[in-house]
């Protein structure tokens, strides 16, 4: 994309001069894709569904407020090598610890699926064990978590509950929104863009926690709108060119309203890479989903949900949007 | 006055007005200066995640053959939410909060504090308080064992303190048979040995009995052997003391009708003291408490995230505010008053209604940056193309601002379901999230019908021939 400057002349209002990354009119046919695309995101979403199956069989990385178990962050001063706590943590009964370096600081995160006989005892064991093991070094506790099975389990329901909630509440603002055919399209539109981004995730090994599934919720939210704002000049400009072949007049809706689409994408984009960058490692997981959520959104507007327009007969599109 | 005129002052007052509430709910000049100050920024409540503490949930264990109806299971929880509160309280804690939450839930938020058994003892015992006749004192290290039915083994509680040494730790075989139990105390408190000599200066708890108490303390005292027989103070199943009487106080046991003060001499830290008689003041839990989950936040771990948080909120705001700029030139300023006005009256509900704001509820204001002036690209957008078909600026304002409308509410309706599912079904930092995000969309709704219309209004009253945008 080149950066140019338009210039026009207008016989009412003098200049109107915009500074655009785009040329003023595009003509590019994003449709002659369609087929590529398609395959593309059929892979993706069936990488969706199984990455769906495995965290209901339970196979993925599931967070812990989901299994239940303890996680604590300690700061060992002079800091410690991995392997050489993981070994002390195995001596301690703790063989099933996951481990990680917290980068550029002295932190070690510790996370157990062990729940011990009583509550606290997991964390206390630990770091017990650590300062036994480690007994040159200052130890503090940077911050823990506990979450016993049971809590576990209803966190578990209530993130499939509210999952559940917010497609039953989309899917019911786009019946009431839109005809028959668009809503199925923002629908499907919609779901696709959840699995993708559930596939991705799970291909990268990232764990599933709370957030992440905010982070998956909101971008449903936020897919809905990309989509909305092409379906709303396609279905301007099928009033206005009844004529015109229905290929021209989506290639045509969607350059028209590009710039649009682009740039609501590209401030989001902006936002939320902010975020990922220097939001701090909580809100990384989280920050990331939105960041695909984001691309993959602005995508699928233009590469999923026009295409399935072009299925079936017109003129089940032009009569719905004839009155 | 024109119609046109009047209008747009009545929006300006509405804008300058909600701005000055919102200001005045963010910088309270007449707050109270007793309201600690650590958990907040200016009148903004934090949560536990950005200012440190402990967090818990606890499950009340109700026996289900004792408890059964409703009612009883209310009352129940009602008498545990009251001795928790007093328990509480007595540690003198800034700002702790007690709650219920569900059934048979009680969420437990202590902020300041990072001192996990602190917050643990002092919801995981129930506080049975029972005196019980000592058979044999172990010697240190060792377990002693005992064959007898109505004998069994206890620990003192010197020995789960951290850094003891097993090879320090006393055992006691006692009577299963309580002598007496925790219904005869009126208080507890701290108090230090006056006595000079040995034990002078020491911590003691000193409780003070009932009167059907010090009756009973009284022929508890006369049927055990002076000099000889020790008698153990046991909570919860820990042996805090366990002292001899001494034949003074036999003596005295015999002059008077009854005893009402008894003293615990437990070699007590002064935490540790504190925490004993604030446990046994606040009386025996009606029900076992089980932890169910507990978040400690450390003092460094929330600064560094409200840190990281301001820094990315600005970083965002800039690149944002920027970018709109440099893209849509003077219109860019007025996405820029609209994000401002925006996020000012956001925080001024946030602290207006003493809504929690999280870490997660930082990332939901960053999203909103990046999300809010969306509903000004739509419009911007559609007024350049209205000026490319060659309107004046006047109709290209009203053009643009008609028919980008029907996508803004789309997009601030879609986001406030998914917002208010999650503000539903969301706990602790996610509903957080949930809250920003939701007030945020309808605050950027009002903010851009508002406030951007408001310029493009005066901009149309100018009668600009050219529209910067």
């Amino acid at each position: 994309m080149k950066e140019t400057l338009k210039t026009k002349t207008l016989s009412t209002d003098g200049m109107a001069r915009f500074f655009t990354i785009l040329p003023k009119e595009t003509h590019i046919d994003f449709l002659r894709l369609r087929k590529v695309m398609a395959t593309i995101s059929a892979i993706l979403s069936l990488i969706g569904l199984i990455a769906f199956a495995m965290i209901w069989l339970g196979q993925a990385k599931l967070g812990l407020e989901f299994t239940g178990g303890t996680a604590l962050t300690v700061e060992l001063n002079p800091p410690v090598a991995i392997d050489a706590a993981r070994a002390a943590l195995a001596k301690g009964g703790f063989g099933d610890a996951q481990l990680q370096d917290i980068r550029g600081t002295n932190q070690l995160a510790i996370r157990t699926k062990t729940v011990r006989d009583t509550e606290e005892e997991a964390q206390e064991q630990l770091l017990q064990l650590l300062r036994r093991e480690f007994p040159d070094r200052t130890i503090a506790l940077i911050g823990s978590d506990f979450i016993s099975a049971t809590v576990g389990r209803e966190l578990r329901d209530k993130a499939i509950w509210a999952a559940l909630f917010t497609t039953l509440g989309l899917l019911a603002y786009i019946a009431f929104r839109f005809d028959f055919k668009f809503g199925v399209a923002t629908a499907i539109t919609v779901f696709h863009d959840i699995l993708v981004v559930l596939g991705i995730v799970w291909l990268m090994g990232m764990e599933i926690t709370l957030l992440v599934i905010t982070a998956l919720l909101t971008l449903a939210g936020y897919s809905l709108t990309d989509t909305v704002v092409i379906f709303d000049r396609i279905r301007e400009n099928l009033r206005k060119h009844q004529r015109e072949p229905l290929m021209k007049i989506i290639n045509d809706s969607i350059n028209q309203v590009l710039s649009r689409t682009l740039m609501t994408s590209l401030t989001t984009l902006l936002a939320v890479a902010v975020l990922y960058l220097f939001g701090g490692p909580v809100l990384r997981d989280f920050s990331f989903v939105l960041i695909l959520g984001v691309i993959f959104g602005t995508y699928s507007s233009i590469y999923i949900s026009c295409p399935l327009l072009l299925l079936g007969r017109r003129r089940g599109l032009t009569a719905q949007v004839k009155q | 006055m024109k119609p046109e005129l009047f209008w747009n002052l009545g929006r300006l007052a509405v804008v300058l007005g909600t701005l000055i509430v919102a200001v005045l709910f963010i910088y309270t000049p007449w707050h109270t200066p007793e309201t600690p100050r650590e958990c907040m920024i200016e009148e903004i409540r934090l949560g536990l995640d950005l200012c440190g503490g402990v967090m818990l949930t606890l499950e009340v264990q109700m026996d289900p053959e004792k408890i059964v109806t409703p009612e009883e299971r209310q009352r129940t929880m009602e008498r545990v939410l009251s001795v928790l509160e007093r328990r509480i309280n007595a540690l003198g804690l800034t700002e702790p909060q007690i709650a219920q939450a569900g059934d048979t839930r009680i969420s437990v938020q202590l902020p300041g504090t990072t001192d996990p058994t602190q917050a643990r003892q002092l919801v995981g015992g129930t506080a049975l308080l029972e005196f019980r006749k000592v058979v044999r004192v172990g010697t240190p290290g060792e377990t002693p064992i005992t064959e007898e039915l109505d004998e069994e083994v206890l620990r003192s509680h010197l020995c789960d303190r951290p850094g003891s040494s097993p090879a320090e730790c006393v055992q006691y075989v006692v009577k299963k048979e309580p002598l007496m139990t925790g219904d005869i105390l009126s208080r507890a408190e701290v108090r230090i040995n006056p006595t000079p000599g040995q034990g002078g200066g020491a911590i003691l708890v000193a409780l003070t009995l009932n009167e059907a108490g010090a009756r009973q303390f009284r022929d508890v005292i006369l049927t055990l052997r002076a000099g000889q027989d020790p008698m153990a103070i046991i909570l919860d199943r820990v042996v805090y003391s366990a002292p001899v009487i001494e034949k003074s106080l036999q003596d005295e046991a015999r002059r008077r009708a009854a005893i009402s003060e008894a003293v615990i001499t437990g070699q007590f830290t002064p935490e540790e003291a504190r925490l004993l008689a604030a446990i046994l003041s606040a009386g025996a839990l009606p029900a076992e408490i089980s932890i169910e989950q507990e978040s400690i936040v450390g003092p460094t771990l929330g600064r560094d995230s409200i840190e990281k948080g301001l820094m990315a909120s600005w970083i965002a705001g800039a690149a944002v505010i920027l970018f709109m700029i440099f893209y849509y030139r003077l219109s860019g300023f007025v996405a820029t008053f609209t994000l401002l006005l925006n996020l000012v009256v956001l925080l001024g509900i946030l602290a207006g209604f003493k809504a929690t704001l999280t870490l997660p509820g930082i990332a939901g204001i960053i999203l909103l940056v990046g999300m809010g002036v969306d509903s000004n690209v739509l419009i911007f957008e559609r007024m350049r193309e209205e000026l490319r078909l060659g309107k004046v600026t006047r109709s290209a304002i009203d053009a643009g601002y008609q028919r980008a409308l029907a996508t803004i509410w789309d997009s601030h309706v879609t986001t406030l379901i998914t917002s208010l599912i999650l503000f539903i079904f969301g706990t602790g930092p996610i509903r957080g999230f949930a809250t920003t995000l939701s007030v945020g969309v309808i605050v950027n709704l009002f903010t851009v019908l508002l406030g951007t219309r408001l310029i493009f209004e005066f901009v149309k009253m100018r009668k600009a021939e050219r529209l910067s945008i």
